[in-house]
């Protein structure tokens, strides 16, 4: 499955219609995720309104991490195997990545803000994710570095490879550090069974996620899409000025 | 009208939704985008070929 995927000719065809089961997903859940957030659900006792806030702060933070790990791991089959569509994939997803964990600062300052009386502390959770976010701007920068493509993207998973380190780092932190960002309340998946936090919130935020992850996944086939049209695009327009 | 004013969080909450939603459709647009702009340019890569 995943080898016939990896061909790109296959992945064009084969990500119609993911497609438009992504694109149907993102417009149903988002749209019932805002409804939950923001008029469905209760406010916190203790942070009251801004509590709603969280609903897409969070799921945002999950995507960031999902992407780069995702990334990272195509960055392995990149510079392991040699396999073109990975190396497209890191281009395709970074600034997806980078997106997200831009939405998860923000986010996270104006919640912070009436919270905890500060848009930004330097603890652990916040600086780690900051340093995600320019791990993210690198790997950007990277994919168009040098003249020749392999070489950019060559550079660009070996810097998403050492990134990784950051990972357990973002995870853990509110664990290993006495941060200011309060421990997760969701922190393996036997904690869903038995959540820190209640039903009424814990559904908006899981419906937040659910509509966060197909719009992932529509963004990675459109833009995946796009690199390998550029290649083509490229590959043509070499072709033509040697001929 | 409670609902807009958010209990006075309202200066909060609104930017917070804002931000989100205004990157990731500018983001959905610019791929969408990019996306037409490639095909449009392939096509006119190839048009002169077929005719010559």
């Amino acid at each position: 499955m995943i080898t016939q995927f990896a061909n790109p000719l296959r992945f064009q065809k084969l990500s119609r219609p993911l497609l438009w089961i992504s694109n149907i997903g993102a417009l149903i859940l988002s749209l019932w995720g805002l409804y939950l957030a923001l008029i469905g659900s209760p406010p916190d006792y203790l942070q009251s309104e801004t509590v709603r806030i969280m609903y897409i702060h969070v799921p945002a933070a999950w995507l960031a991490m999902l992407c780069y790990s995702s990334m990272a791991f195509a960055a392995l089959v990149f510079i392991v195997w040699k396999h073109t569509l990975a190396g497209l994939y890191i281009r395709a997803i970074a600034p997806v990545g980078a997106t997200f964990t831009a939405i998860c600062l923000i986010t996270g300052s104006i919640w912070g803000y009436p919270t905890w009386g500060t848009w930004w502390v330097w603890d652990a959770r916040l600086t780690s994710v900051l340093i995600l976010f320019f791990l993210y701007l690198g790997v950007v920068a990277l994919c168009d570095a040098f003249e020749n493509r392999d070489k950019s993207l060559t550079a660009a998973a070996w810097l998403c490879l050492i990134g990784i380190v950051n990972m357990p780092i973002i995870k853990f932190s509110v664990d290993w550090w006495n941060t200011l960002h309060q421990p997760s309340s969701l922190s393996s998946f036997s904690q869903i069974a038995q959540p820190a936090i209640a039903g009424d919130m814990l559904t908006p935020l899981l419906v937040m996620a659910g509509a966060y992850l197909c719009l992932f996944a529509t963004l990675a086939i459109i833009r995946l899409n796009n690199e390998i049209l550029l290649r083509k695009l490229e590959n043509a327009r070499l072709r033509e000025s040697r001929a | 009208m409670d609902f807009f004013d958010m209990n006075g969080y309202a200066q909060y909450i609104w930017p917070a939704y804002g931000t989100a939603i205004t990157l990731l459709l500018g983001l959905v647009v610019s791929s969408l985008r990019q996306n037409r702009k490639l095909k449009r340019e392939i096509k006119a890569l190839e048009q002169p070929q077929k005719t010559a």
